[in-house]
């Protein structure tokens, strides 16, 4: 039960804090293609990138911190299923990869594979490495 | 266009109802993925198929909504955002993917990330164009509204 609750309240933070930086960076390259007279800048999903990174260190760093700190369970999946797993999403990076496909933006669809990966894998790593 | 359907075709940020939708579709989302992990436990050294089947359906939806929205950005843009980054992006993780490709290759269990990574990335590209053309097919037969 207090797991559940734990699940909920950093899964409502973790979503709101990816629509957070989702909406700032929509703000500001919105701003840049105003100036730039007419020539819309590309789009690239540089905010569902962030959050994966960032969501992919804090499931690692939950992982150790438990076992170092002490910490229950409940706070472990709290961390990792709640605030990790509302912070990062699949569904928005698949979305994103195909509509950079129907673009044939090829190699940026391609980049947005490896780059979420590569990075996502390194994080998880650095924040395991970190607590344990 | 915007970068992503929910962010409006206005370049306003966010009203105060969009952020408690987006808190609302947070909660649901979450505990739905914690609730299916709970029914469908993670075998250890195995697939964690209850993640798979999330990211799965999770990646059909947002697509097919995305189409759907872009052909009418008139759909209230705090229901978009409470369904899509709120609900479905909360539903589906990426975190957890990483997280237990990387358990499982720690342990050894080679084939089984490979597997596992192979089929989140395969299924999941695949249900985001499947659910892109669903989403255009039912904005095109409902016609511009």
């Amino acid at each position: 039960m207090i797991t559940a609750a734990l699940v909920g309240v950093f899964g409502v933070a973790g979503a709101l804090l990816r629509f957070g930086i989702d909406s700032w960076f929509a703000h500001h390259s919105s701003i840049r293609s105003v100036r730039t007279d007419g020539r819309a800048a590309l789009h690239w999903p540089w905010a569902t990138l962030l959050v994966n990174v960032v969501g992919c260190f804090i499931i690692g760093l939950a992982h150790g911190l438990t076992a170092g700190l002490g910490l229950g369970a409940e706070w472990q999946v709290g961390l990792a299923t709640g605030l990790a797993g509302g912070l990062t999403t699949f569904s928005s990076w698949t979305t994103a990869t195909i509509r950079l496909l129907s673009e044939a933006r090829f190699g940026a669809a391609a980049l947005n594979v490896a780059v979420n990966l590569g990075l996502g894998f390194a994080a998880a790593a650095a924040g395991s490495a970190l607590a344990s | 266009m915007p970068a992503a359907p929910w962010t409006g075709s206005d370049v306003a940020l966010p009203t105060a109802r969009a952020w408690l939708a987006v808190a609302a579709g947070g909660l649901i989302g979450s505990e739905l993925r914690y609730g299916l992990g709970l029914a469908f436990p993670d075998a250890p050294g195995s697939v964690p198929w209850a993640t798979l089947g999330i990211n799965i359906s999770g990646s059909f939806v947002l697509a097919a909504l995305t189409t759907v929205w872009m052909a009418r950005p008139h759909t209230a843009f705090w229901l978009r955002a409470g369904i899509g980054p709120g609900l479905l992006g909360s539903f589906t993780t990426f975190s957890a993917v990483i997280f237990a490709s990387d358990q499982l290759a720690r342990a050894g269990e080679h084939p089984v990330w490979l597997l596992y990574l192979g089929l989140s990335l395969l299924l999941g590209l695949s249900a985001a164009g499947l659910g892109w053309r669903t989403g255009r097919l039912i904005a095109r037969n409902r016609g511009p509204a």
